[in-house]
């Protein structure tokens, strides 16, 4: 079982690869959430939730009524967190690349906690 | 035998006595081709007097700052002025000169062109087999002024100024703000003695530091502290965990009031985001979410006009991304928070989010005004400043006296460490840089604050002043940034 996926980000298409047995430090963060390793060999991994931008009110309600399995648990002027009823990280991460696809958004993001490099030199 | 130099300046004959002649030899680039270190070397003598002597060749970015050396076996003399000392060098300086003047000083005294400067300037050197260029160079340049064909002619110095303030050992390690040249070159720095001539800041003007904590209780800190706020794990504060010390060493950058550890604007006020926490390991984990919340925070409730971003690396996420856009497009009622982020430390290209658009990405120089990379003189070489496509400025990252967590857990035993260093180090100078311009006129938008921190930075490293992929526009310069904020 491979599962790998991707994500959108700044209009491309980010290829992640599923990670069958993450062990560390995220992987302790993260309790059941899967694990990917990226293009750049960072590790992140996704939560099940989903973040959507947007400044039209009239998209977000477009998006808002295209939901399936989903839901909104927080509304703003600009923005939506969505929750796929699922709780699973793949879900929510196939989510966000339809809505991305689908509408026009500043952003349709998936919830990502991720490692990177300490930016500690000394 | 004492030498005497004169020369015209201001108007009026100048008359300097060469007070000693110090032993040593110079080399200079023009006769090597070594690629070999370049230092200068500056130690008192017990006579009071100060030697400067070239130890190995120069690199071309010395040559271009100084422009003053040349290929004779003399030795270096030192010349009291006052407070400064003047070491007068074989090439003159002179203005306004015309083509046909030049040939003249040319036939006269076999001056050579050696560099051509901004708004007329030239550079002449006298022949490298001249028996006393010193004294050629003092002679072309009274010549040329009394045949009134120039707008000015004098012998090019270099100077050694005598710095007032705290004591020798103090100031030393605070390279970054004042470089004395030991090690280094000397006013290799963001020029912070001159700019605080001008403003130490404003409280009002606030900082935001977006790391792993900030000790918010540091005695050099808490005086500034205006917000703060926990987006790890909900705290209050923003007080780090563990032994995550790197938060609290870039807030100290900014605006420590410890008068012997002093942040570049010790009058900022500070507003203090933790956004990651330490693995255990060498990694930070955070979460792209949550560091998207803390941007919007910092402008929107922490009130921020800048924000200081020592992180990066991984991939890119559209949510900090937009956050960022926010923060400029909406902070400050509307003129925009300057954003500031580090280039990274893998000395490749440089990392997200540092490589978007419209902000200010910050690179690492040296007490050499070198780029840091594994082989620059410094000797740290296990790291350099990532380059490339989005870099915008350096500032000082190497062996930076800070502030620092209590404790063994820190980087020292001390709440001060001497050694931070790393992109993440260079970028809160320059976050505090733009608190500083933002003081003197603070009606500027963010894009007016970007750019006159790119076009007043001095150019360090090859090319001639324009952006390079190694240095961007040149490190900063903190006084230069205020003197044209003012004028704007």
């Amino acid at each position: 079982m491979t599962e790998d996926s991707y994500y959108w980000a700044g209009g491309r298409k980010v290829h992640l690869r599923r990670v069958a047995d993450p062990g560390g430090p995220l992987a302790r963060d993260a309790g059941e959430a899967p694990v990917y390793r990226a293009e750049d060999g960072s590790l992140v991994a996704v939560l099940p939730e989903v973040r959507v931008e947007s400044e039209d009110p009239s998209v977000l309600e477009e998006v808002t009524s295209s939901l399936r399995d989903a839901r909104v648990t927080l509304r703003t002027e600009e923005r939506l967190v969505i929750v796929p009823d699922s709780g699973r990280g793949e879900d929510a991460l196939a989510l966000a690349n339809r809505l991305a696809e689908s509408f026009d958004l500043a952003v349709a993001q998936a919830r990502f906690r991720r490692v990177v490099p300490r930016p500690d030199t000394s | 035998m004492a030498t005497v130099l004169e020369y015209y300046s201001e108007g009026r004959k100048q008359r300097l006595t060469v007070q000693g002649v110090m032993s040593g030899r110079q080399r200079t680039a023009r006769t090597t081709g070594d690629p070999g270190p370049l230092r200068f070397g500056s130690k008192p003598q017990s006579d009071g007097q100060q030697v400067m002597r070239l130890l190995a060749a120069q690199p071309r970015s010395v040559l271009a700052r100084f422009a003053v050396v040349s290929d004779s076996t003399t030795m270096i003399q030192p010349v009291d002025a006052g407070r400064t000392a003047l070491i007068p060098t074989e090439t003159v300086v002179v203005l306004g000169a015309k083509k046909a003047e030049l040939a003249w000083a040319r036939r006269e005294y076999g001056l050579t062109v050696v560099q051509e400067g901004s708004d007329g300037k030239v550079l002449l050197s006298v022949p490298g087999d001249a028996t006393d260029g010193l004294a050629v160079a003092a002679q072309a340049a009274r010549a040329l002024v009394e045949r009134g064909n120039v707008e000015g002619a004098h012998p090019n110095f270099l100077r050694l100024v005598q710095r007032p303030g705290p004591s020798v050992a103090e100031a030393k390690q605070q390279w970054g703000l004042d470089n004395d040249g030991d090690p280094g070159v000397i006013g290799a720095d963001v020029a912070a003695e001159a700019a605080w001539t001008i403003t130490t800041g404003k409280t009002a003007v606030r900082v935001a530091v977006l790391d792993e904590g900030v000790d918010t209780a540091h005695p050099s800190l808490a005086p500034a502290v205006k917000a703060e706020r926990d987006f790890v794990d909900g705290n209050p504060t923003a007080m780090p965990d563990g032994d995550d010390a790197h938060g609290t060493a870039c807030a100290g950058i900014v605006c420590s009031r410890d008068p012997k550890v002093r942040g570049l604007a010790p009058r900022a006020g500070l507003v203090a985001a933790r956004i990651a926490k330490g693995d255990g390991g060498d990694g930070w984990i955070f979460d792209d979410f949550n560091t998207a919340d803390a941007i919007d925070w910092c402008w929107r409730e922490g009130k921020a006009d800048v924000l200081s971003n020592s992180w990066g690396g991984g991939l890119p996420a559209d949510v900090i991304t937009a956050a960022f856009r926010r923060a400029r497009n909406r902070g400050r009622d509307g003129k925009g928070a300057v954003v500031v982020v580090a280039a990274g430390n893998a000395q490749g290209d440089v990392s997200y989010p540092g490589n978007l658009p419209q902000i200010l990405t910050v690179g690492a120089s040296n007490q050499w005004d070198e780029r840091k990379t594994i082989r620059s003189q410094d000797g740290e070489n296990w790291w350099g400043s990532n380059f490339g496509k989005g870099l915008d400025v350096m500032a000082p990252g190497v062996r930076i006296l800070t502030t620092d967590i209590k404790g063994a857990r820190g980087y020292s035993r001390k709440n001060t460490t001497p050694r931070f260093n790393g992109t993440s180090s260079a970028t809160p100078f320059v976050a505090a840089a733009c608190a500083l311009v933002m003081s003197v006129r603070p009606d500027l938008t963010e894009a007016q604050v970007r750019k006159v921190i790119c076009d007043t930075a001095d150019h360090i490293g090859r090319g001639k002043g324009e952006w390079t992929k190694f240095v961007g526009h040149g490190r900063l310069n903190t006084f230069e940034a205020l003197r044209a904020a003012r004028r704007l």
